[in-house]
């Protein structure tokens, strides 16, 4: 018969640990258990040894928990993140990606051909969203250094 | 029943070896396989029971060099229960290697120092 005291500690690592980590720590714990019940300590005592070897249940939990991968993963994605993210930005704004055509259906397939009316009123939308002057062009770098002194 | 001076120097005992865990598993997955509480045994027999970690820090080490690529695991049955058994993997006996050489380079030069002078 197993201690109660083992059998809620047992309890305590299957609430806090994935199955097959919980496994290899109970293992752990019954190890001790049986080492001292056959070095001769009575039930409570091996089971107060064994518990008080294995360590407080929080602190044994929160290790293995620090060292899982799924939380190495988010670490490093953390880390790696802002980097990754970084790189695409100055990607994106080397290339101009601001002047790319915005991404549509193919010229010549079938969703892109429009009738003439449906042409004329797409024209006329793209001009009332440029305004009266069209779209402003960037002006060279001189003119505006000169514009911000 | 121990003392308190010898509790207080077993908790700063503890507390260097930290530090220097990951290493003292490697070496004692050296001469083969073992599971966790075995590691433990080997690392409490060797040390002549100087070094008697508590057994749940043992495991969730264990996990960290595997997931480090320094020793594998797999489920076994050992005395009568399933058990991870682990072992070095080559990367594992690289740092051991080197973290033994290291080790005995600092040892030295503090034994030196320690030596009470002519």
């Amino acid at each position: 018969m197993t201690s109660k005291l083992i059998t809620g500690y047992v309890a305590g690592l299957r609430r806090g640990l994935p199955a097959r980590v919980a496994d290899e720590a109970v293992g752990g714990l019954l190890d001790t258990y049986e080492q001292n019940l056959a070095a001769g300590a009575a039930e409570q005592d091996a089971a107060r040894a064994a518990v008080a070897d294995f360590g407080d249940l929080e602190t044994v939990v929160g290790e293995f928990t620090r060292q899982a991968p799924g939380r190495r993963a988010a670490r490093l994605l953390l880390a790696t993140g802002p980097v990754a993210g970084g790189c695409w930005a100055a990607a994106l704004l080397t290339s101009r990606a601001w002047t790319w055509p915005a991404p549509g259906p193919q010229p010549g397939s079938r969703s892109f051909r429009m009738k003439g009316s449906q042409r004329g009123a797409a024209a006329r939308a793209l001009r009332s969203l440029r305004g009266p002057e069209g779209m402003r062009k960037r002006a060279p770098p001189g003119q505006r250094l000169r514009a911000m002194s | 029943m121990i003392s308190g001076v010898a509790y207080l120097r077993m908790r700063a005992e503890a507390q260097a070896l930290k530090g220097h865990l990951d290493t003292l598993l490697l070496a004692s997955l050296e001469s083969g396989p073992r599971h966790g509480y075995a590691v433990r045994e080997a690392l409490r027999d060797r040390s002549g029971a100087r070094f008697d970690l508590p057994t749940g820090t043992i495991y969730p080490a264990l996990r960290r060099l595997e997931a480090a690529g320094l020793v594998t695991g797999t489920w076994a049955e050992a005395g009568g229960r399933r058990r991870r058994i682990y072992q070095l993997t080559p990367a594992g006996r690289r740092r051991l290697a080197g973290d033994r050489a290291a080790w005995l380079d600092f040892a030295t030069a503090v034994t030196a120092l320690l030596e009470p002078a002519p």
